[in-house]
């Protein structure tokens, strides 16, 4: 599986979500009828919640499947081992 | 026709003064649409930002930053006040008769040759604004999410077609909702029927609605069960003579 290519898409599809629960939320404030907040309650806030929720997904995600840089990883070990 | 051109005029009066009147209505429920209605937009365009300049330079710690306030951050202020606007502005008479079942009760209280209880209450400013969702909710933060939950099963029964017309009411009494304005009034206390009363009122016995008119136009169709032949326990029409309400006087 490839992380590198796989996270970004999840960040597009966070964003979507948000944008959509951002047109969700934005419904009964330019036109109040029962219908659109029928959509704030139903679209607007659980798709913002669920674009967060994904944006800390692939963000985790990244954070986890990063390849680790040898070079820095040895400078880390030296510098712990002068200290003691 | 004489009742038309009285109301015409009394509109017309009625606008003349308001110009010179307060603002009344929600001013904190517009405030807040106004700020959720920048905040979301403040948030789309960050998003927005973000993505195109994402994929031209890549994902760095800055983007990840800018990315996390515009989904996280200002959506969830966006929703916070989105939530508070939208809690105020259903308070308001025109959000009640934005659902057309409602649209003939809303239209009874606005007009100034009506008699009953709601029109009476609205044309004499008793109750300066959201005049629905005060005799509708009951006294206190209980009452409020009572009246807003309640609110959540109408528009969940509006939009699935799940109610038959005329719409009855649910509530079995509304003397809490009655006795939050009343109760200390002194125009009240000095009724003596009111005294006389105040067991069988209080005991659920006999309503409010047996004295005085009732609070909204009847539908046709409630009438006509009601004027059909019934058993001796029907409990007879109060006359508008029993009433002791005042149709443009002083408030109770």
């Amino acid at each position: 599986m490839n992380t590198t290519s796989q996270t970004p898409r999840l960040t597009l599809i966070s964003a979507i979500f948000a944008l959509l629960g951002l047109a969700g939320i934005l419904a009964p404030q330019l036109h109040f009828t029962p219908t659109m907040l029928a959509i704030f309650i139903l679209v607007g806030v659980p798709c913002s919640l669920l674009g967060l929720g994904l944006y800390a997904l692939s963000v985790t995600r990244e954070a986890l499947k990063a390849p680790v840089d040898p070079a820095a990883s040895a400078a880390g070990s030296t510098a712990d081992a002068k200290r003691g | 026709m004489n009742e038309n051109a009285t109301s015409s005029a009394l509109s017309t009066a009625a606008s003349t003064w308001a110009a010179h009147a307060p603002t009344h209505g929600s001013g904190l429920g517009e405030l807040l649409q106004v700020v959720t209605i920048g905040v979301a937009l403040l948030a789309a365009t960050v998003i927005v930002f973000a993505m195109v300049r994402g994929k031209r330079v890549g994902l760095d710690v800055g983007m990840k930053l800018t990315l996390l306030l515009g989904l996280g951050v200002l959506p969830a202020i966006a929703t916070t006040t989105g939530l508070g606007a939208v809690m105020e502005l259903t308070k308001a008479p025109e959000a009640c008769g934005s659902c057309h079942v409602m649209t003939p009760y809303v239209e009874d209280m606005k007009n100034p040759a009506s008699t009953t209880l709601a029109a009476k209450h609205y044309k004499n400013r008793y109750i300066p604004e959201s005049q629905c969702f005060e005799c509708h909710s009951s006294y206190g933060i209980g009452g409020i999410l009572d009246a807003k939950v309640s609110g959540l099963g109408h528009i969940y029964r509006y939009l699935t077609g799940r109610y038959e017309e005329p719409i009855t009411l649910h509530a079995k009494s509304y003397l809490p909702n009655c006795m939050k304005c009343h109760a200390e009034s002194q125009k009240f206390l000095g009724v003596s029927d009111h005294q006389d009363a105040a067991a069988d009122l209080q005991s659920g016995k006999m309503k409010c609605t047996e004295c005085h008119d009732s609070p909204h136009p009847r539908p046709a169709k409630k009438e006509a069960e009601e004027a059909a032949p019934a058993g001796p326990e029907t409990v007879p029409e109060a006359t508008p003579a029993a009433s002791p309400e005042p149709e443009n006087g002083t408030k109770p």
